[in-house]
Formats: C-alpha cells, structure tokens, sequence
C-alpha cells in the first residue's frame, strides 16, 4: 500500500509536467514524377483569349523564406519559425518543387494532461520539414483532437513539405 | 462472476468506446500533387475578380469549419469522461454511447476541407496574385 502511494507521488506530477504529450511522424517522399516542378500555372497556361492582352504579372522574388508570408493566398496566419513556413494555404504564384508529404501525430501521456494543440503539430511538421531540407510546409490540415486508441487525447494533422525554385 | 463479467466486459468496452465516443478526427488527406496545373478556361480579364473570389471563399469555408470545430470541442471534457467512465469504471455504459453525436459534424469538417482544396487548386491553376 506504502509503495503504491510512493508510486502514484512519483507517476502522477511526472505524467502531467515532464512528458505531457509524444508524437509519431511519418513521411511519405514524393516519387519521382511528383518532384516536377510546380510552376505558377499562368505561365503555362494553353493559348489564353487572344482578345485579352495579359498584363504584365509582377515578379518580386525575394528570398525564399523572406518572401513566404506574402506568398500565401488567403491570410490564414501563416508562420515562419526557424526558416520553415507552415501554411494552411498553397504558395500559387512563386514555384516549388514537393519534396514529400508529413504526416504528425501528438498524444497527450494521460487523461490529466492538456489535449494537444495545433501549435504542437505544426512545431512537429517544421522540425520534420527543415529535416528534409524544405522551406515550406503548406497545406497544412488538422483532425479533431478526440480520444485514440493509445491516447485519451490525440491530434493529427498533415502538410506538404516544399522547396522553392 | 460479477467481477468476471466485468472484466470480460472491459476489453469490448474500452474498444468500442475508443471506437465511437468522441473518437479523434482524422486530418484529412492531401490533395494530389500537381492539382492545381490544370489548364483554366477563365479568361484572362476576368482571373482578379475569380481569384478574389475564391479568396473570399476560402476565408468563409474556413470560418465555418472554425464554429463546427468549436462546437466539437465543446463537447471533449464529457466525451473524455463518458469514454472514461465506459472503459474503466463501467463497460456496459459503452452501449449507449455508440452513436458518436460529432460525427455529422466532422463529415461536415472533410466536406468543407476538400471545398478549400478545390479553391486553393483553382487559385493555384489561375495563378492567382499572393496577396
């Protein structure tokens, strides 16, 4: 009974300060095909309506990481710590070449600590990204933290690791 | 044999409470790679006005999914507490928490996640400014 409490003591403010949450991240590279350039697709676009004269598109093309918040299409509070940007959105207008996709898993230790965030998630997405050598990580999406199988808490989420040209 | 019965119970239970109550959302998946080069038949003089559009459309898609996804949260604290109470303290009340009540609500979530995508790969195929 007497070890019992001495381990509940110990167990219990070690579970909910020391190691509130771990995680798993599984990469998926891109294959060979899929490394292909994403161009901007304007460029590239098949023969536009002659009538139309294209106005001239600007092309600001500052550096890579520098340029990364401006880059996103909507403002969905895009973040760039340590030299990655995470995004929920597409880079649409500035090209990159995909160099996998990132998926994270962060589970909370027990029922008493806090559920896991998004900000958890994607600072696991940065660290697997800047791994990988990419800029960006963009598309990032997210589950719904809720209960799994080896965790009362567990949240996912996904993204696109990038480099741009 | 009570004692029995409930141990026998208990694997199922936690299984299915796992399964069912409040279970974690999958982030859903990826869209293809490339999706966004398809060629678009938008007229040049007309790509701002969509690309604002699509912007706009985007943003509100992703208000919506932010009040589903509080509505969702709103119910974690008793989620985590029924899933306990079935699994630990008493399986057969797993029973009566098969239905998962989020779980319209999460479809909702994907259905409007793969609407964003739709939008981003439009921007994208129409090049639309980064604003």
């Amino acid at each position: 009974m007497r070890l019992s409490r001495k381990f509940w003591t110990i167990l219990l403010p070690l579970a909910v300060s020391a190691c509130a949450t771990w995680s798993t991240t599984t990469v998926k590279p891109a294959k060979a095909a899929e490394l292909a350039q994403e161009a901007p697709a304007a460029a590239a676009q098949a023969a536009p309506d002659p009538a139309t004269v294209p106005p001239p598109a600007p092309t600001a093309e500052p550096a890579p990481a520098a340029a990364a918040p401006a880059a996103t299409a909507t403002p969905a509070e895009p973040t760039i710590v340590d030299g990655v940007l995470v995004s929920e959105n597409d880079v649409t207008d500035k090209p990159y070449k995909v160099l996998g996709d990132i998926k994270v898993t962060v589970r909370k230790t027990t029922i008493f600590n806090a559920d896991p965030t998004r900000a958890q998630v994607d600072e696991k997405l940065r660290k697997q990204a800047k791994k990988m050598g990419a800029d960006a990580v963009l598309l990032v999406r997210y589950g719904t933290v809720g209960i799994g199988l080896t965790s009362w808490g567990v949240l996912d989420g996904q993204g696109r690791a990038v480099k741009f040209e | 044999m009570r004692s029995s019965l409930n141990r026998s119970l208990l694997v199922p239970a936690l299984a299915i409470a796992t399964a069912l109550t409040g279970c974690a959302r999958q982030a859903p998946s990826l869209p293809a790679v490339g999706g966004g080069l398809a060629l678009t038949t938008t007229p040049q003089a007309d790509r701002p006005a969509r690309c604002a559009a699509l912007r706009s459309r985007v943003v509100t898609l992703r208000g919506e999914m932010k009040v589903i996804e509080d509505v969702i949260a709103g119910r974690r604290t008793s989620d985590q507490v029924g899933g306990y109470m079935a699994s630990v303290l008493f399986p057969p009340l797993a029973l009566v928490m098969l239905a998962d009540p989020s779980a319209a609500r999460k479809r909702e979530l994907d259905l409007r996640q793969g609407q964003v995508d739709e939008a981003l790969a439009e921007q994208k195929s129409l090049a639309c400014a980064s604003v």
